[in-house]
């Protein structure tokens, strides 16, 4: 899957958004918030193909996660992240 | 014929004094070189941008063209059988704006002028943005009542016009907030006032931005930064399909919220109502 590459990551108060500039209605109380983790990911796969095991990977690597809690987790994340449109399979 | 808003001047040709709104008129100055030239042409049927232009961006109101770092928008009420102008930029700071010979007597519609004139473009360049907000002069300080339409901004100001003394409104529903050469955030005048028709020339220090609700009792709520940056952000005036203007747009609102006091709200229609928020913003310092 890949990040849709109009979409601006921005931090706020140490809170994260999505904005998409490009959007026909652009309504920033709705726009799409992140943790400070999924920011993190999300800034390692901006730009790149992945999967949820590439996702997985870097995850393990800088935190201290189990692979098969972080496979539940990110599998669910990047389908959120789909159904938002912020990414495409 | 030039007009000077907050930070930008532009000279208007081909339209006569008589020709242009009465509160767009009031920003008329003498002297100033023109960081902007428009000029007006009245046409029968409106040219179409050759083919250099690209259409990047449409709403039923707006088809937004671009070629290289120049715009072109045709301009419509409602939809785009009713397009009633065409702006088009020859270079930066060159524009010719074709307007239909059948609407003539509609631009001395305040909205419909400075719709043609684009200028939230251009303010973007010079970092300033256009506020939805009910623009409120107290002691020679500037607050900024901003919310979604219909939350009660006016109606708050007018009571603050009331039961506070040495107050009044600038501008029922926008104002130009821009910095000086010392970086200091001021409220500015802005020819569109929505149905208010308060519009008065006046800058003042901008002191405050409150972001109105309604509640049965009066109280400012703890939000934390994000929620007061989606909330500016929701009701600044932004240019979204330009994406690098629209960062810069973001970025710059981001500064303001770090140097501008901003709170949120939640209020009744009380005489009480602006009583507590004066002694709030008093409280704090924010206001003098």
């Amino acid at each position: 899957m890949k990040l849709n590459k109009d979409l601006v990551l921005r931090e706020v108060g140490g809170e994260y958004m999505i904005v998409n500039p490009f959007s026909d209605t652009v309504d920033m109380t709705q726009v799409y918030s992140l943790n400070e983790t999924a920011a993190w990911l999300w800034q390692q796969m901006e730009g790149k193909e992945f999967t949820v095991a590439d996702l997985v990977a870097v995850l393990c690597e800088e935190y201290e996660v189990d692979t098969e809690t972080a496979t539940a987790d990110l599998t669910e994340l990047c389908q959120q992240w789909i159904a938002a449109g912020l990414a495409q399979e | 014929m030039h007009l000077t808003i907050g930070p930008i001047t532009c000279s208007i040709e081909g339209l006569t004094e008589e020709e242009i709104p009465l509160n767009s008129r009031q920003f008329q100055t003498e002297g100033q070189e023109a960081d902007i030239c428009y000029t007006f042409h009245e046409v029968e049927e409106l040219p179409a941008p050759d083919e250099h232009w690209a259409r990047i961006f449409e709403r039923p109101d707006i088809q937004v063209f671009q070629h290289g770092a120049l715009e072109a928008r045709k301009l419509a009420v409602g939809n785009m059988q009713a397009a009633y102008a065409l702006y088009q930029e020859r270079d930066e700071r060159t524009i010719d704006i074709y307007y239909l010979n059948t609407i003539k007597s509609q631009l001395l519609i305040d909205t419909i002028f400075v719709s043609c004139l684009a200028l939230e473009r251009h303010f973007a360049k010079k970092d300033a943005y256009i506020l939805h907000c009910c623009f409120t002069h107290h002691h020679g300080q500037a607050i900024l009542f901003s919310g979604p339409s219909g939350i009660g901004k006016s109606t708050h100001a007018e009571l603050w016009c009331r039961h506070i003394e040495n107050t009044h409104v600038v501008n029922g529903d926008r104002c130009l907030i821009y910095k000086d050469k010392e970086g200091r955030y001021w409220a500015g005048a802005w020819p569109v006032c929505g149905s208010s028709q308060i519009c008065l020339t006046e800058a003042y220090p901008l002191k405050a931005i409150v972001f109105m609700g309604q509640a049965p009792h009066n109280e400012v709520v703890p939000v934390r930064p994000m929620q007061l940056f989606k909330q500016l952000s929701s009701q600044v005036t932004i240019n979204w399909w330009n994406k690098t203007q629209a960062g810069q747009a973001l970025d710059s609102l981001q500064h303001m919220l770090g140097k501008v006091n901003m709170c949120n709200y939640a209020c009744n229609l009380t005489p009480e109502a602006p009583k507590y928020l004066y002694n709030y913003l008093r409280e704090k310092e924010w206001i003098s």
